[in-house]
């Protein structure tokens, strides 16, 4: 029973109030307002204690506590019997009803800082601390998110984001009168991608592939060139379609209702929130980065961390900006509400502030210009005209075998993903490969997992012959899948005529996307055994 | 007190005459130094292992045999492969550079794939320039740059074709770049902004040229197989601590050797 209420708390199931099957519990807005502490919150902590070296004694407790309790219950209610029961949920209801609520914290980027310490082969505490202070006095908590107002970013930020409406994903989820809801990120989003953007929420270790970790800013699935940012276009469509093949859902529920004009933009508001939480982990990232190796700047960062202790700035914005909402009515007791979130100034003063205003501005500038950065990707006139699309489809097969595109090398000849490679993505070498731990090497991982890095899990070359395409199914996501590659991934991009003379041209890579895109119907009813496809073996054959 | 007074100010006098002098000599002549030295293994060789390559025949024409790269030692002498050393500044734009080398070459830097290895395993280059990678194989190969600073690059190069890549800026650490196609090839990318960086040859033996000489520089070395940084290696039978892998010297005008560099099979994994 407990722990059947524990799998349910952490796997995202419901909330607390749902055990007891009370309607009330479908409106978040109530849980918002009357208990303090999340539920969701407070399974992502058990969850997370349970995994952090506690484990035995956990499971050990929990099972005894089972245990006790339904004998007990099985028996009948003999009241004098139950009596230290009462006493034992009495106690876990005033914990979680009582001020028990810490204001949850982004989780600092312990891979990342692992991989540096290991580049650097130095300790980086200190340099982890001082960006981690400067990170939340920019960027503030997942209760209270900020943006940093800087003059020389003002354009960018307004051409990427509404910061005022940061406050619709940010926090605990809660509803106000109007029935807007606020927390939209909780609610819809960080039982798989964290918290932090992280993708190690709760699930995450369920999951294959694993939920997207925002921080680097690296995304596989866009109209963009790769190694740029998507656009805000393409990650609202990838939250309202869901990414297919994956663990992604649609959320086009959320989108617009034309009745209701007022929550035209929540799903807006999740693509805000995402972009803040990319931009703040990247700015994280690179600036750990640039202090890890720059002694110089470390130096500024201590002192910084002297002269104004952590957390200090957080709390006087938050203050000033609790105090624009007082006027507003909330109904939610917690520190986030409904407040718009205003851009707030930030002090850059010492070296290390400067450098880390070059790097927003890096960051944001990359954002801000990724329209730019898009691909054009227009049908030819014959994709249309089922005879020459019939042709293109058979000289699509010569370039899908060919050298030039080499497709086959990988997604082996009849598209069954069973070419030669066994590698992974760069999500999972960023703290191994990158850290000089080979990923399938089981003991030299033990010091990688141990700073809360995934267990990397090989990536594979996708089968084609399913007609299922995580990047979307319109001849032109193939078409940009092709010609850039996928960011991320040992996807390569094609050679291209006129860049490279041997490469292809353009129509010869619409012609390569119709065949992969009849690849479906050509295996159908002819896929070949389960064996086939899982054995690597047949590759020989495929060599041009 | 007296006395310490007169003493501080006969201190100043001094320095002030010294730096005056030093002052003069720096702008009437700047010197130029070269470094040599070479890495050698203490130890046994180890043999470099074979590679399992049987999936890509082209790879295996004319009796091709490929061997791992990443710990080549020469089991004649000992002399250890891929060592790189790298000047390592903060701001290039203040470093002293001999004139011939001030500006980076307008030539391509290549990066080609030749029986399914990378040549040159470890590529040095200046940002700005550009890398060529080129095929010379029958078979197709991908370079899948891993840069931190510059854009992260995975290129398909079909045979007989290369791609050209502006790297921009310099990277802190090597960067690796791997062939997905054909998981054994991997190699590295050193990008500074300046030209220093040297790496061992097939002896072991490292050259930088036209280093600023009389001023202080501080190094770090770098192998792909290292465990940990280089910390700790034996010059010409002295022990010598390379803290992280970093090395300061001051080198006097024209050449410097510091003669043999021996590191003990426990620097490498």
């Amino acid at each position: 029973m407990l722990s059947c209420w524990f799998f349910a708390q952490t796997a995202g199931l419901g909330p607390v109030a749902e055990i007891d099957g009370s309607a009330g519990a479908q409106n978040p807005a109530n849980l918002g307002a009357k208990t303090p502490l999340h539920p969701f919150d407070f399974g992502q902590y058990l969850f997370k204690w349970a995994l952090c070296g506690v484990r035995p004694q956990f499971w050990r407790t929990l099972a005894l506590a089972e245990g006790w309790v339904m004998p007990r219950l099985l028996n009948g209610f003999r009241a004098k019997r139950l009596a230290p029961m009462f006493g034992f949920a009495a106690v876990a209801a005033l914990s979680v009803l009582s001020g028990c609520y810490s204001e949850p914290h982004f989780e600092p980027n312990a891979v990342f800082r692992f991989r540096v310490e290991a580049e650097t082969d130095q300790d980086q505490a200190k340099a982890a601390e001082a960006v981690n202070a400067l990170v939340a006095d920019w960027f503030g908590t997942p209760d209270r998110p900020q943006w940093p107002a800087i003059a020389e970013t003002t354009a960018a930020t307004d051409s990427l984001l509404q910061v005022e409406r940061l406050n619709r994903a940010a926090g605990p989820q809660r509803s106000d009168r109007e029935d807007n809801h606020y927390g939209l990120y909780r609610e819809l989003c960080s039982n798989c991608h964290g918290l932090t953007g992280n993708g190690r929420g709760p699930t995450a270790m369920f999951l294959d592939p694993y939920p997207r970790d925002f921080r680097p800013g690296w995304f596989k699935y866009k109209s963009t060139k790769r190694g740029s940012r998507p656009t805000r276009d393409d990650l609202y469509r990838l939250i309202k379609h869901g990414i297919p093949g994956t663990s992604m859902p649609a959320f086009a529920a959320i989108e617009s209702h034309e009745h209701d004009k007022k929550k035209n933009d929540d799903l807006d508001a999740v693509v805000d929130y995402v972009i803040y939480l990319s931009v703040r982990g990247e700015v994280e990232r690179l600036l750990l980065y640039e202090v890890a190796n720059d002694e110089g700047l470390l130096e500024g960062a201590r002192a910084r961390m002297s002269d104004q202790p952590a957390g200090s700035a957080t709390t006087e914005v938050s203050s000033s900006s609790q105090a624009t909402s007082t006027t507003e009515t909330s109904n939610v007791s917690t520190a986030s509400n409904a407040a718009p979130v205003v851009a707030q100034p930030v002090v850059i003063e010492s070296t290390f502030e400067i450098k880390a205003k070059e790097v927003f501005v890096d960051v944001l500038s990359k954002w801000a210009g990724s329209q730019e950065q898009v691909v054009n990707a227009q049908l030819p006139a014959w994709w249309n005209e089922p005879a020459e699309h019939a042709d293109a489809i058979a000289q699509g097969r010569a370039i899908y075998l060919g050298a030039t595109a080499a497709c086959a090398n990988c997604h082996g000849k009849s598209g069954g993903g069973n070419g030669l490679v066994r590698d992974y993505d760069d999500w999972a070498k960023d703290g191994t490969v990158r850290a000089g731990i080979e990923p399938a090497d089981r003991a030299a991982l033990k010091p990688y997992l141990a700073v809360g890095g995934l267990k990397p899990v090989p990536i594979s070359p996708r089968d084609l012959r399913l007609g299922i395409y995580r990047g979307g199914s319109e001849p032109a996501d193939i078409y940009r899948r092709i010609v850039q590659g996928i960011e991320g991934t040992p996807m390569p991009a094609v050679a291209l005529k006129p860049d490279n003379p041997q490469g292809l041209s353009e129509d010869e890579v619409w012609q390569l996307v119709a065949y992969v895109m009849n690849m479906k119907a050509e295996v159908a009813g002819a896929i070949p055994a389960e064996g086939d496809v899982a054995s690597r073996e047949n590759v020989d054959e495929v060599q041009p | 007190m007296k006395v310490s007074m007169s003493w501080l100010k006969f201190g100043l006098l001094l320095a002030g005459a010294l730096c005056s002098t030093f002052g003069a000599n720096s702008v009437i002549a700047q010197e130029w130094a070269d470094l040599k030295m070479t890495f050698v293994y203490d130890g046994k060789a180890p043999a470099a292992k074979p590679v399992d390559a049987s999936k890509d025949p082209l790879c295996l024409e004319d009796g091709n045999k490929i061997v791992t790269e990443n710990m080549v030692v020469n089991a004649t002498n000992g002399g250890i492969r891929y060592i790189a050393l790298s000047l390592d500044v903060k701001d290039a734009s203040k470093l002293k550079i001999h004139p011939d080398l001030a500006k980076a070459s307008a030539d391509k830097v290549l990066l080609d794939n030749v029986k399914c290895v990378f040549v040159p395993h470890v590529v040095v280059m200046r940002s700005g320039q550009t890398l060529e990678v080129k095929n010379s194989d029958k078979t197709g190969h991908n370079a899948n740059f891993g840069f931190f600073k510059n854009q992260a690059q995975n290129v398909t190069v079909p045979s007989g074709a290369s791609k050209d890549l502006k790297i921009e800026k310099e990277e802190t650490a090597p960067t690796p770049v791997e062939c997905n196609i054909h998981p054994w090839m991997k190699g590295y990318v050193i990008v500074k902004d300046h030209p220093y960086v040297g790496v061992s040859d097939e002896n072991g033996a490292l050259v930088i040229k036209g280093l600023p000489a009389g001023e202080e520089l501080k190094f770090r070395v770098w192998h792909e197989n290292q465990n940990k940084a280089i910390s700790e290696v034996t010059i010409n039978g002295k022990k010598e601590k390379w803290d992280r892998g970093y090395v300061t010297m001051t080198l006097k005008p024209g050449e410097n050797n510091l003669g043999t560099i021996k590191l003990a099979p426990e620097r490498f994994k």
